[in-house]
């Protein structure tokens, strides 16, 4: 079995898992749990095709999340409007705001870019904090509506009133999401990130116009943080400019680098693993917190690649193949 | 088809290239010398936009580029190599020259997106044409090796490659045989004469001056950023100046 095939079947068996989940599993705290997995990996995939794929570490993308929960909460809350195109606008507003932060910030690199960028997610955090006459302010958007039952062709109206109807959705919008980031990662396109990312200058001198790429990317994972906003307000219902915040940013970071820099499954790995397993602590109570950074530093130091880094260096190990390169993401 | 006029770079109080005019002839190997600190590295960065002109003109096949981004020169069809080779170092060798394919493509996000038909037909070629390079060079067979696993010959060969993956008119390159012993420099001086033959014009930053005398059409001489001598090899080898700027004239140094 090649490592292809290998990677094949390990893929079918996880999709035809989640497929399944909610057939096995009807405890509705376990089914919640990998709600947030999901919706929680998606931001993952976002902030991995900056960080692992450009090499950008952006402390904006709690902003970009929550301007795509708040775009979409809003316009159902306020107008009315259907879930689904909302939805759609929440994308675009991510991207806008990817594009509208990255301009400025995108003149920077290393620590100032990270530091530039903090500063630009705060401003939007605040932004959502004062606005009340727009946001409602530090209350929060309250009871915002699930989503719109979505009509099929052939199948009728699919309705997302029940737990597992909405596992599905956010399920079906992450495969979505990596499928996407895949096709545009495995392309010239892609190829041009990964390269600013190694050397930038390389790249420059040859012809890669590297800031109209940074841009780019920060503009495809503002779309995806967007989304894994919106359906965060939808599935929670509730909103406030906290959700905005730092912590969603650093989250999101400590998904990638857990579950493995750069890699294709390891966002998604890191998001179910530090959603769930923070959960199993809670026997410990005040030793919670104490053990997650225990945790973290382990991971990190003999990790560095992540979960996903460490699995495949074992089973290299194990099949006693020499040390090869790995197509990146 | 590369003029060069009045070029200079000022580093706070230091003249690096000092009005400088030079031209590069179509079809030609030009190498460049002079003493360490003489502003050779200088000009290439001018040239390739690394950095920008204090005062001067650069004009490539009848178009002023100075002041123009690198991947903007990369387009025009002017290709470099660094001093201290530069590669994707974690990169395998397909993916650092699928990279440098990147100003001779265009399909975009759609196409990649859709998988369009326009997507895998430039995939296809671009596919194509890194094995003609890999061959090129003499990389066969090393597709899936770490860029920085390769010997430093190697990686020279792998770097011009990635410089002549981008379909370039000029070719610049920053001491291509620093490093290497004279088995080596002589494959390297071979490829660069293929090079030519392929219709690509080559100048060359160069140090070791058997090199220089074998592959040149012509010479010039860069001291303290301004060009003391030009010419044939045979010329400039036998230029007072020249002889004194490397040696130091009696008294000085």
């Amino acid at each position: 079995m090649t490592a292809r095939q290998a990677r094949w079947l390990l893929t079918c068996g996880l999709l035809g898992l989640g497929v399944a989940v909610p057939a096995l599993i009807s405890n509705t705290y376990i089914l919640h749990l990998l709600v947030m997995s999901c919706i929680w990996a998606i931001l993952a995939v976002s902030m991995n095709l900056m960080l692992g794929v450009t090499g950008l570490l952006s402390l904006a993308h709690g902003a970009l999340f929550g301007i795509g929960g708040y775009t979409s909460a809003l316009l159902v809350v306020r107008t009315g409007m259907n879930f689904w195109p909302a939805l759609g606008l929440a994308a675009v507003a991510g991207g806008l705001g990817g594009l509208v932060i990255g301009l400025p910030t995108l003149r920077t690199r290393g620590p100032y870019f990270v530091i530039s960028s903090l500063c630009f997610g705060l401003v939007v955090q605040i932004m959502m904090d004062k606005w009340e006459d727009l946001t409602f302010g530090p209350l929060g958007i309250t009871s915002i509506p699930v989503a719109s039952p979505l009509p099929v062709p052939g199948i009728g109206r699919i309705t997302f009133e029940s737990l597992p109807a909405q596992y599905y959705l956010v399920l079906a919008v992450l495969i979505l999401a990596v499928f996407l980031v895949r096709r545009v990662v495995d392309s010239r396109v892609g190829r041009a990130f990964h390269a600013i990312r190694v050397n930038e200058d390389l790249a420059e001198a040859l012809g890669v116009p590297a800031m109209r790429l940074a841009l780019l990317a920060f503009v495809l994972s503002g779309m995806i943080a967007g989304v894994a906003g919106s359906l965060y307000a939808m599935y929670i219902t509730y909103l406030n400019p906290s959700d905005a915040g730092f912590w969603v940013s650093l989250n999101g970071i400590l998904f990638v680098v857990v579950g493995g820099v750069g890699t294709v499954a390891g966002p998604i790995v890191g998001a179910f693993v530090m959603t769930i397993l923070p959960e199993t602590f809670r026997l410990f109570e005040e030793f919670r917190l104490l053990i997650f950074g225990l945790l973290l530093i382990v991971v990190i130091i003999f990790f560095p690649q992540g979960i996903v880094g460490g699995v495949r260096r074992f089973w290299r190990f194990a099949r006693r193949s020499p040390e090869r390169t790995t197509p990146h993401a | 088809m590369l003029e060069i006029q009045a070029l200079t770079r000022q580093f706070g109080g230091l003249l690096a290239v000092n009005g400088l005019d030079l031209v590069v002839k179509e079809g030609e190997i030009l190498s460049i010398i002079g003493p360490n600190g003489a502003g050779k590295t200088t000009l290439f960065n001018l040239i390739g936009g690394q950095i920008r002109p204090t005062a001067g003109r650069i004009s490539f096949a009848g178009r002023d580029i100075s002041g123009w981004p690198p991947h903007a020169v990369a387009k025009a069809g002017i290709a470099r190599t660094f001093q201290s080779t530069s590669l994707f170092g974690e990169l395998s060798v397909i993916e650092n020259l699928l990279i440098s394919c990147y100003c001779r493509t265009r399909v975009g996000l759609r196409g990649a997106l859709l998988r369009s038909a326009g997507f895998k037909r430039e995939e296809r070629e671009s596919h194509q044409r890194v094995r003609q390079m890999l061959e090129f060079v003499g990389l066969d067979g090393q597709e899936q090796r770490r860029a920085s696993d390769l010997p430093t010959e190697t990686q020279q060969r792998l770097a011009m490659a990635l410089a002549l993956a981008t379909k370039p008119r000029l070719l610049l390159l920053d001491e291509p045989t620093a490093g290497m012993n004279d088995e080596e420099v002589q494959g390297l001086v071979g490829l660069i004469r293929r090079i030519r033959e392929t219709g690509v014009t080559v100048g060359v930053i160069e140090h070791r001056m058997k090199v220089v005398m074998g592959i040149s059409d012509r010479v010039v001489v860069l001291d303290h950023g301004v060009k003391i001598a030009e010419g044939s090899p045979v010329e400039v080898q036998e230029n007072p100046e020249v002889i004194a700027a490397y040696l130091g004239t009696e008294g000085s140094d």
